[in-house]
């Protein structure tokens, strides 16, 4: 939570700062190397003198004319001595200069280490939601089980079992439930079957895409999926209910791509021939069928989920 | 007066400094924790692939071969069902909220009932009823959990999807189909229990 207040602080920061730390880095280490080694110290002492010596030399010829000094060494000396304070002084600023710079360089890189460090941390956090997110596409629910008249029981001939089953969309933006829709089947175990299609993961951990999934038929254990019951999914517009959301709510997505695949989706389903003969795959994922099943108890809930890391799963619904 | 004014800015420097040190390392710490769900989110295996051989009005052969952790094939055989969408039934098993466990048990087609599919199971199961394809994985580690997989294989053999367990049958629909000779990966998420079909290069 105080991470996500302060990222675009944190944004901002880095941006000042990283530029700035790369830029400062070779004078900072150059300086850091010349004023705080021993080594640089050695060789800044070295010039020190130097420079000394040499101010000193300067001005030896006019100290031996003027009788300060007899000798060419004692002029020098002299000199030398003579010019210390003023080196002194500059050497002493211009040691300040570079721990100024130094210490600037520090800062810096300090801000920018953070700031980067929060920054991926958001990145990371967006990148584990958007693999682990699910999506809730419907809900069911066996409603009634029965061996041929009767009530179902155990001994009952598995070829007289038939299940009125209960699929409940939700719907896009409130994720309420709508589009409530009843089947019968032959046998005890319910099979939903559905169209897959998942984009490539590296575009869906960037949260460019989202896989997209389409219950389209209800068979069961004895009826093969030849002769499924085609669900309805949608009222009056193409895309299913449960894509029907605002730009707003297609979470972290371009939604013309959203809903241009859903689209392309539904009418692969509304007309398979015509599918078949132009050949539908796609450079950018992979279609399958998956169809989710198991034996519902009667009575109780179940909701069936897109997974945005690859396919459905079914959980029961948590109870109070 | 000077010197304790002096003393408080220090300790508040050094205050400041340990504690952005602790932000700083609890920061990494998550980073790596998250690095570390984003690996495990997008880790695979896969337990079967399959290829196509023939595919016609007498029914669709498919080549099946069974792997386990490592990738040893541990099982390959053809199998001939009608129709033209071969369909690989899966048994999946949360062992908890981010640990799920798939069986490969069934191969029916979208002309077949799915009760009177192939059974796969007696091609990995081992002379104890352990399941091949989890050689090399913790639950081959100890006898306790290796008589645990083996319970919850057994249950699944026999058909029964306790609990939170459920099928997830995969297949190709036939407008997209699957291309005879090309080789087609069934992998599963551990950690979300979503199977997924895949086409090799």
């Amino acid at each position: 939570m105080f991470d996500d207040l302060f990222l675009p602080a944190a944004q901002t920061l880095r941006s000042v700062f990283l530029p700035l730390s790369h830029s400062l880095q070779w004078p900072g280490t150059l300086l850091k190397l010349l004023f705080f080694t021993e080594y640089g110290l050695i060789l800044l002492f070295g010039l020190y003198m130097t420079a000394a010596i040499a101010a000193g030399m300067q001005n030896a010829a006019a100290r031996k004319a003027s009788g300060q000094c007899r000798s060419c060494l004692c002029s020098c000396a002299v000199g030398a001595a003579s010019g210390f304070p003023k080196t002194l002084q500059a050497a002493f600023k211009l040691w300040i200069v570079a721990g100024v710079v130094v210490s600037l360089q520090f800062v810096s890189d300090t801000i920018a280490q953070s700031t980067e460090r929060i920054c991926r941390l958001y990145e990371m956090r967006q990148v584990v939601e958007q693999l682990s997110e699910q999506t809730e596409i419907a809900e069911l629910r066996v409603v009634e089980r029965r061996c041929g008249s009767e009530p179902d029981a155990e001994d009952c001939p598995p070829d007289q079992v038939t299940t009125t089953v209960e699929i409940t969309f939700y719907s896009g933006d409130d994720a309420q439930k709508s589009l409530v829709q009843r089947y019968e089947l032959p046998g005890r175990e319910v099979y939903l079957a559905s169209l897959i299609f998942n984009f490539d993961r590296s575009l869906f951990a960037t949260g460019e895409h989202r896989n997209l999934c389409i219950p389209y038929a209800l068979y069961s254990e004895r009826l093969p999926r030849a002769e499924a019951l085609r669900i309805q999914t949608s009222e009056a517009r193409d895309i299913p209910i449960y894509y029907q959301r605002d730009d707003e709510s297609i979470y972290g997505l371009a939604p013309q791509i959203f809903r241009d695949r859903a689209e392309e989706l539904m009418k692969i389903l509304d007309s398979p021939e015509q599918s078949r003969k132009e050949g539908i795959r796609t450079s950018q994922g992979i279609l399958h069928g998956s169809a989710i099943h198991k034996i519902l108890p009667v009575g109780e809930r179940y909701t069936l989920y897109l997974h945005q890391a690859d396919g459905l799963s079914l959980k029961k619904n948590a109870s109070f | 007066m000077r010197k304790p004014i002096f003393i408080g800015l220090l300790c508040s420097v050094g205050a400041g400094v340990y504690g952005l040190y602790h932000y700083q390392q609890s920061h990494e710490r998550e980073i790596q924790q998250l690095e570390a769900e984003a690996a495990a989110i997008r880790q695979t295996v896969t337990p079967l692939k399959f290829r196509i051989t023939s595919s016609g009005d007498e029914g669709t052969t498919v080549e099946i071969h069974l792997y386990d952790l490592l990738g040893n094939d541990i099982a390959h055989w053809e199998e001939t069902v009608p129709g033209r969408e071969p369909t690989f039934g899966f048994a999946v098993d949360p062992l908890a909220p981010k640990q799920h466990l798939a069986f490969p048990v069934k191969l029916y087609s979208e002309t077949v009932a799915p009760y009177q599919g192939i059974d796969l199971t007696a091609h990995y199961a081992a002379g104890d009823g352990y399941p091949r394809i989890f050689d090399h994985s913790p639950y081959d580690a100890t006898p306790t959990a290796r008589a645990q997989l083996i319970e919850r294989f057994a249950a699944i053999r026999q058909g029964k999807l306790n609990g939170q367990a459920f099928g997830n049958d995969l297949y190709a629909p036939s407008f997209h189909g699957f291309r005879v000779g090309r080789i087609y990966a069934i992998e599963f998420h551990p950690y979300t229990g979503t199977p997924n079909l895949r086409e090799t290069e």
